[in-house]
């Protein structure tokens, strides 16, 4: 997966699990504030990457995760270690 | 020139009008003072008494909960006898069937939380962080274990248990008073709750006419006339009767119950705003 696949795939499982307006998904969408996520549906994301990504994902590491490009380095950075 | 007869009268019955502002402007903040003082009086007396008597932990929670809605009972009565406003109910009856379900209502003023916890003695509810550090209200949010919502997702987890064990879970699904007039504008907390508790929802809809002891106002600011606060109480029904097309992603349904319930619940607001 590079980074437009990466991206692309975020785009797409934002805009299906929380009804999002795609054009709305930027990099530089924030994703409380842009977006208007809580931090429920950042529990239920998680979960969600962890099953596209196949690699196990905590909510830690999304801690400090503020934009959807934020999300988008975490999983590049996920996939690229080795499992 | 002398004021014509008629002139007088006015002047009198503004004066009088003014007298009446004042003295419920000073009833207001007799009962807001009077209800500091009783916390504190009734905390340092009954509260040790009640938590100190035999039984177990449930069994004491449920005391302090009574004595809540005993004190909030004693508190409207008041409020009523001063002539400050008055409360009407209706639908009284489905409060029977308010058991294992989440109560949710609007939160036009200051009263709503104390009527509510009045007519349901051993209902739980989600009440603001802050009131745990309140000085006058600390002792009893923590004896009567309420929720607070301290812990986003944590809270999610507990109210959803609370209900499945059988308990009333009041919540206002706006989150904070609400202005007015203004449409309103639920948080998905509730939904949140309800979507993935499957729970039933009893709805109550409150409003308060003329506006009265609002979070834009001071509490001496009162309403040019008594005002009164309506409560309808609605028969419970499935989060899902709210919503027209379900999902089964929870993000998406939480999303859609929110508007649905939003838009339930202004439309019966707005029967009342047609009203006045």
């Amino acid at each position: 997966m590079d980074t437009q696949d990466v991206f692309r795939t975020l785009k797409s499982t934002l805009v299906e699990q929380f009804e999002l307006d795609p054009a709305k998904i930027t990099l530089d969408a924030r994703l409380y504030e842009d977006l208007d996520l809580d931090s429920i549906d950042a529990v239920d994301l998680v979960i969600k990457l962890q099953e596209i990504t196949g690699r196990k994902v905590s909510p830690e590491d999304f801690k400090g995760a503020r934009t959807v490009g934020d999300i988008q380095h975490i999983i590049e950075k996920l996939i690229a270690t080795p499992q | 020139m002398r004021a014509n007869p008629v002139g007088n009268w006015s002047g009198c019955s503004d004066m009088l009008r003014k007298l009446a502002y004042w003295y419920r402007a000073l009833g207001t903040g007799f009962c807001f003072a009077g209800f500091g003082v009783g916390c504190v009086l009734v905390g340092v007396t009954v509260l040790p008494v009640i938590l100190l008597w035999p039984g177990n932990p449930a069994n004491r929670r449920g005391r302090v909960r009574r004595l809540v809605s005993v004190a909030f009972q004693v508190l409207l009565a008041a409020i009523h006898g001063l002539g400050l406003g008055r409360i009407e109910v209706e639908g009284r009856e489905w409060l029977k069937h308010a058991s294992g379900r989440l109560v949710l209502a609007t939160h036009p003023n200051y009263l709503d939380a104390v009527v509510l916890l009045s007519l349901l003695p051993m209902a739980d509810c989600v009440i603001k962080s802050g009131l745990w550090r309140n000085p006058f209200t600390r002792a009893f949010v923590i004896a009567a274990g309420y929720i607070s919502n301290g812990d986003p997702v944590g809270v999610i987890e507990t109210c959803i248990q609370a209900v499945h064990g059988g308990e009333i879970l009041v919540l206002f699904p706006e989150g904070t008073r609400t202005t007015p007039g203004e449409p309103l504008r639920f948080k998905r907390g509730a939904a949140q709750i309800a979507v993935r508790g499957g729970l039933e929802i009893l709805p109550v809809v409150m409003h308060c006419s003329p506006p009265a002891l609002l979070k834009t106002t001071k509490w001496y600011q009162v309403p040019e006339h008594p005002w009164v606060l309506r409560v309808k109480i609605f028969p419970p029904r499935p989060v899902g009767d709210f919503v027209a097309q379900p999902s089964p992603l929870p993000g998406v349904a939480v999303r859609r119950a929110t508007r649905a319930l939003q838009s339930f619940f202004q439309e019966q607001i707005k029967h009342y705003e047609h009203a006045n």
